[in-house]
């Protein structure tokens, strides 16, 4: 794959890009998908006999309690107030349980203070009066009890007793998480809080695990696409007018929707190039069958010649001069629709347009008979340029044979070269009288003439210019017609061609064509 | 009656040739078949051979090819118009020049009389310096013989070939104007992007030899002609 064509905007349009987002979405669901059922399968299952073990264990503390009470207490009549205080911590730190015994008066055997909260039970068993009574609370993790005990003397103790509990067996998450966990506000109706990247370890777990998937992701996106390259490959190949491009073997055999892409792509190129092949074909025949007899006619006009009076001597001419019309006629025409077939960047090469013009410049003055200085040429003495050198030749010979034709015999034409930084400027104007404003853009259409009357005068058929165009938009280039602006009349045509025709192609066809498996 | 081979596939047009040409004092012989045409060309009974490079049977080029090999008889190729492919293809097998379909009859008259000119004709004033031959660098021309040897050894060179090399030669270390050299070598004014004098001048290179002694032989000057250069004993 090539990272050029990675460019942000592209990138999430990409088939790598969708692949991996729907392998994380999937991924994310499925996750999603697990925690939900099995919190959901721990709730059905496992809550009962949370429950179960919650009763038991309820049971179990609160009998510990009170044993730890009535302990308490014999053992502060048998042993005094230390041996009660020392009993008391030993319960405290090993078991996590504290229990408080309290006089009538509402004070405390050890001579500590309880809280509130226990404060509050004490109150509520000494307004119950007489019987057994025992209060049970569950507040902030840990379990309350609260009764009364009788002691020596028929004297009555009432005891306050708290247990730290820990969570239940079979149980994940807290049902009474510390404040560091507390239930995420993503899913509160499930009492748990989901977030599993609390440690370093779970991030790093988590980057690998992203990274394998990304790389997987790709190989995969690539592995998709690489035959879509090939297709796209030839297809660019053919746009630019190889039309032998055909998708190879290997991935034609790789099976699949893709592999009849290709076959299809290849039975559809090869109908293109039979179709152009027999297109060129029949052009070829046109032309050397208008040939034959515009050739017999010419040499029998000849032989008809010497045995000529006046009259038809002069008639003869008129037909030489029709039948020489016609002969330029076919071959502009060609030359036209050979523009049309024609592949500019098969023949390219480069060269030295400077030189070249003046060599146009020398052949067309002594084609037309004038001197030298007829035609000048300014501007850079050398500008290379890379594209159909006959091709550009022909399309300034024709603007420069134009323009001479207009000027009359003491016509002349300048040509100027400008060489900017990824193309050439070259402006071609003659003194001739110029033409009306609504006309300018006119000339390059085929056949066009200012006016019937100046057909005879000055020759030509009217192709030249809509060759000349064609020849320089299939460069890439651009041509237009204006009147000189600098007091003189004249025609001014302005040409701008692009340094280097394959890189233009390249980068035409890829905006013509929208980046599908990009 | 100068012997002319005409190989063209198309009959009415060799027989109105034929007639034409018989006025002007050339007598025509037509091939229509490819096969035919190289036996008759190489027959040697003929100036010049006119040949028609679109000839759809044994292909206008393959048997400019094979005549080459054995023959240095002149051959004007008719070829398509606006084909220049063709024709710089055609120099470079070895033609003499060509003459692009529909042509001009007076034009192909001209051409042949040039050719014939410098089969038959003598002209005094053309000869060098040393009596007939004329001797530059390692290559040795006789006009008159219509031969040119080069390291003593006798060279396989076409009418056009030896007409403007004996040009160069003439006025070796003087540039010649291209269209002087197209007028007098192939008897006709230039046309636009001619390139005959360039192939012909490649064409040269490749049996002399494109140095002698360190030096470039031939020279062209951008925007004027040819030269053949000399070297520091030369002319």
């Amino acid at each position: 794959m090539s990272f050029h064509r990675w460019l942000p905007r592209d990138f999430f349009k990409s088939l790598f890009f969708r692949i991996l987002c729907s392998f994380l979405l999937i991924m994310a669901l499925t996750g999603l998908l697990g925690i939900a059922l099995s919190t959901a399968y721990h709730r059905l299952f496992f809550k009962e006999l949370q429950i179960d073990i919650t009763h038991l264990r309820d049971r179990q503390v609160h009998e510990f309690i009170l044993l730890s009470c009535q302990t308490g207490l014999k053992i502060h009549q048998l042993g005094g107030f230390q041996e009660y205080m020392s009993f008391r911590s030993k319960i405290a730190s090993e078991l996590h349980a504290q229990f408080f015994l309290l006089k009538d008066d509402g004070s405390t055997l050890s001579r500590e203070e309880i809280s509130p909260f226990m404060a509050k039970l004490v109150q509520q068993i000494k307004a119950e009066e007489g019987g057994e009574n025992i209060i049970v609370r569950h507040q902030e993790g840990a379990f309350y009890i609260a009764g009364s005990l009788p002691g020596a003397d028929s004297a009555r103790f009432t005891f306050v007793g708290r247990q730290l509990l820990p969570p239940p067996p079979g149980q994940g998450f807290f049902i009474h998480p510390p404040p560091a966990m507390r239930p995420s506000p993503f899913f509160p109706g499930l009492g748990i809080s989901f977030f599993p990247f609390r440690t370093w370890r779970d991030w790093i777990l988590g980057s690998i695990l992203f990274c394998t998937v990304t790389v997987f992701c790709y190989f995969l996106a690539s592995s998709l696409l690489k035959p879509l390259r090939g297709i796209q490959r030839m297809s660019r190949q053919m746009a630019s007018g190889d039309y032998s491009a055909r998708i190879g073997q290997q991935f034609i055999t790789s099976g699949g929707e893709v592999a009849e892409l290709g076959r299809d792509f290849n039975l559809m190129a090869e109908r293109t190039q039979q179709l152009i092949d027999s297109q060129k074909q029949l052009l070829r025949d046109i032309s050397h069958e208008l040939r034959s007899p515009l050739t017999r006619l010419k040499v029998a006009l000849e032989l008809a010649r010497p045995g000529c009076d006046d009259s038809a001597t002069s008639a003869l001419e008129r037909i030489e001069l029709e039948s020489d019309r016609l002969n330029e006629f076919i071959d502009e025409l060609l030359a036209l629709t050979r523009l049309n077939n024609l592949d500019v960047k098969t023949d390219s090469e480069a060269f030295d347009l400077v030189e070249v013009i003046h060599q146009i410049a020398l052949d067309i003055a002594y084609e037309m008979a004038r001197p030298q200085p007829a035609i000048q040429i300014r501007g850079n003495t050398t500008a290379s340029l890379r594209g159909n050198k006959r091709l550009i030749s022909r399309a300034i010979a024709n603007i420069v044979r134009n323009g001479m034709r207009y000027s009359g015999p003491d016509g002349i034409v300048v040509i100027e070269i400008i060489s900017a930084e990824q193309e050439i400027h070259i402006v071609i104007h003659d003194n001739g009288p110029g033409l009306p404003e609504e006309e300018l853009a006119k000339i390059f259409q085929p056949f066009y003439r200012v006016s019937r009357a100046r057909e005879r005068e000055s020759g030509g058929l009217g192709l030249g210019l809509a060759i000349a165009e064609k020849a320089i938009l299939q460069h890439g280039g651009t041509i237009s017609a204006s009147n000189r602006n600098d007091g003189r009349s004249g025609l001014k045509i302005n040409l701008c061609l692009p340094t280097d025709i394959e890189m233009l192609q390249q980068q035409d066809i890829s905006l013509r064509t929208p980046d599908a498996v990009g | 009656m100068e012997p002319i081979l005409l190989i063209d596939d198309d009959r009415e047009l060799g027989e109105l040739v034929t007639e034409f040409l018989s006025g002007a004092g050339f007598e025509v012989e037509i091939a229509t078949d490819g096969k035919q045409g190289l036996k008759r060309a190489l027959s040697g009974e003929h100036m010049l051979v006119i040949l028609d490079v679109m000839l759809p049977s044994l292909g206008g080029f393959d048997l400019l090819q094979k005549l080459r090999a054995s023959s240095n008889i002149p051959v004007i190729m008719l070829t398509a118009r606006g084909e220049e492919i063709d024709r710089i293809l055609g120099l470079e097998m070895g033609a003499d020049d060509y003459l692009p379909k529909p042509f001009n009859p007076r034009e192909l008259v001209a051409r042949l009389r040039a050719v014939s000119r410098r089969l038959h004709d003598v002209q005094p004033h053309e000869y060098g310096q040393q009596g007939n031959v004329i001797a530059v660098d390692d290559i040795t021309l006789d006009p008159l013989e219509r031969v040119v040897t080069c390291k003593k050894q006798a060279l396989l060179v076409t009418d056009a070939e030896f007409s403007l090399l004996h040009e160069l030669l003439k006025h070796a270390g003087e540039v010649i104007k291209r269209e002087d050299l197209i007028e007098k070598v192939l008897g006709r004014h230039p046309s636009v992007f001619d390139r005959s004098i360039d192939v012909h001048i490649s064409s040269l290179r490749k049996k002399v030899g494109a140095k002698y002694q360190g030096r470039q032989r031939f020279r062209a000057v951008r925007g004027v002609g040819y030269m053949y250069t000399a070297g520091r004993n030369g002319k």
